[in-house]
């Protein structure tokens, strides 16, 4: 193949990126339900510490 | 506001924007051009000596003279009508051959030459594999200018 | 982590879409035959096409959400408007490196102010600029006014890339038709074209979601707070 440079580094990079913003949304994902669940448990009155469990800005 | 009264507020925010960007955008259909032909060029003269801008149109068949030594390229660029001589310094892109659509960005001189700092191959949306017959690079600069602008 | 039945439906779609993309890039580059001008470097096309596709249907759903938006005034609208917005960012993104790469040793050039490359740039920019207006408005129903007002002004240019390529003399050859396109050339095309779409949708219902718990925990904080 000629221009085998331009040719893995195009495929790689889109590989890359959307792995990259799949990976990165799921992630999201996890913290937000993860502090959601929390929030849930410290509303039922178990703690009142709900400003802890805020995700990370 | 009512629904109703929301919705033919709705379409005529959008039908005043959908005019507004077709009026944008034919004003600028009119003001838009990325290269010059050789004929606009010529008849401009004078008063784009010197000036920066781009050239487009087709490496004439048999002008190409390419001194490797010297990483000296000269070659004649047309359209319909007329024609300029080019000279270049550095090696063209790959896909440079005669007959092919070029732009180049450079100045044009008062000996009636255009230096080129840059020159870009057009490639055309047409895409085949390999076989007998290829298309000439003729056919492929025929996309190289609008219909209408020679 | 909250497992819910949506993320079941999702994950099926994910590893639809990742089996496609590898089948599609399989065929790209090993199976079908490059064209003949230019050689291997014409596999880029795709990636690079799907993906300039793709970022414009994402922008057509920002502004069909957006104005849905603005007549009913439903943050569910503006949750799948932002989602796409971002998608269709990265899409952009994508699009424009692509271009770069196939653009190099062809025209070239990495890169050139023609109508077209320029106006991809706008378009980045406004989509940028959507994203970005979102963050100044801490009032949810605000937020997303302002942003459906952006998404709809701002998809006016999205046609113009489209035409650039038509209405004005450019670099970037027009676009292809199945005309001017050989057959197992043009099936490879359309072949990533349906894979690239089933990844937008499995990162929609992805995105999407994430806008949702994070709209609930904006809400409970500020409840709160």
């Amino acid at each position: 193949m000629d221009n085998l440079g331009f040719i893995v580094a195009g495929y790689s990079l889109t590989w890359a990126t959307l792995l990259w913003y799949s990976w990165r949304t799921n992630r999201r994902l996890g913290v937000a339900a993860h502090a959601l669940s929390e929030w849930t448990e410290s509303s039922d009155g178990l703690t009142d510490g709900y400003e802890a469990d805020a995700p990370p800005a | 506001m009512s629904g109703s009264k929301k919705i033919w507020a709705g379409l005529g925010i959008l039908a005043i924007l959908g005019s507004l960007a077709f009026l944008i955008a034919g004003g600028l259909k009119e003001n838009v051009v990325y290269f010059l032909t050789p004929s606009e060029l010529l008849a401009r003269g004078p008063e784009v000596v010197d000036q920066p801008l781009r050239l487009g149109g087709q490496v004439k068949p048999g002008s190409l003279q390419w001194d490797a030594e010297a990483m000296d390229l000269r070659f004649i660029v047309q359209d319909s009508l007329q024609e300029v001589q080019v000279r270049s310094t550095g090696a063209p892109p790959a896909m440079f051959q005669e007959g092919a659509g070029v732009i180049m960005e450079g100045h044009y001189r008062d000996d009636g030459t255009f230096e080129s700092t840059n020159v870009m191959v057009k490639h055309s949306n047409e895409y085949e594999a390999p076989h007998d017959g290829q298309k000439s690079p003729e056919e492929m600069y025929e996309s190289l200018v609008k219909p209408g602008d020679e | 982590m909250i497992v819910t039945s949506k993320s079941g439906l999702a994950n099926v779609i994910g590893i639809a879409a990742l089996a496609l993309f590898l089948v599609g890039s399989f065929v790209g580059l090993f199976v079908v035959p490059a064209d003949g001008m230019q050689g291997d470097i014409q596999r880029l096309m795709y990636v690079h096409v799907p993906a300039a596709w793709l970022a414009f249907l994402s922008f057509f759903v920002v502004f069909l959400m957006s104005v849905l938006y603005l007549i009913q005034r439903d943050l569910r609208w503006d949750r799948v408007a932002q989602s796409s917005a971002e998608i269709g960012v990265v899409f952009t993104v994508l699009t424009l490196a692509l271009g770069s790469m196939w653009g190099k040793p062809t025209w070239g050039v990495w890169w050139t102010w023609d109508p077209r490359l320029t106006t991809t740039a706008i378009m980045l920019a406004i989509y940028v600029g959507y994203l970005a207006i979102r963050s100044f408005a801490d009032d949810p129903d605000k937020r997303a006014r302002w942003a459906a007002i952006v998404g709809i002004i701002g998809f006016a240019n999205v046609p113009i890339v489209y035409l650039s390529v038509i209405w004005w003399r450019t670099l970037h050859q027009p676009p292809s038709s199945p005309r001017s396109v050989s057959p197992e050339i043009l099936w490879t095309l359309m072949f990533n074209l349906a894979a690239f779409s089933v990844i937008y949708v499995y990162l929609m219902m992805r995105r999407i979601r994430l806008a949702k718990l994070e709209g609930e925990l904006e809400q409970r904080m500020a409840y709160h707070g």
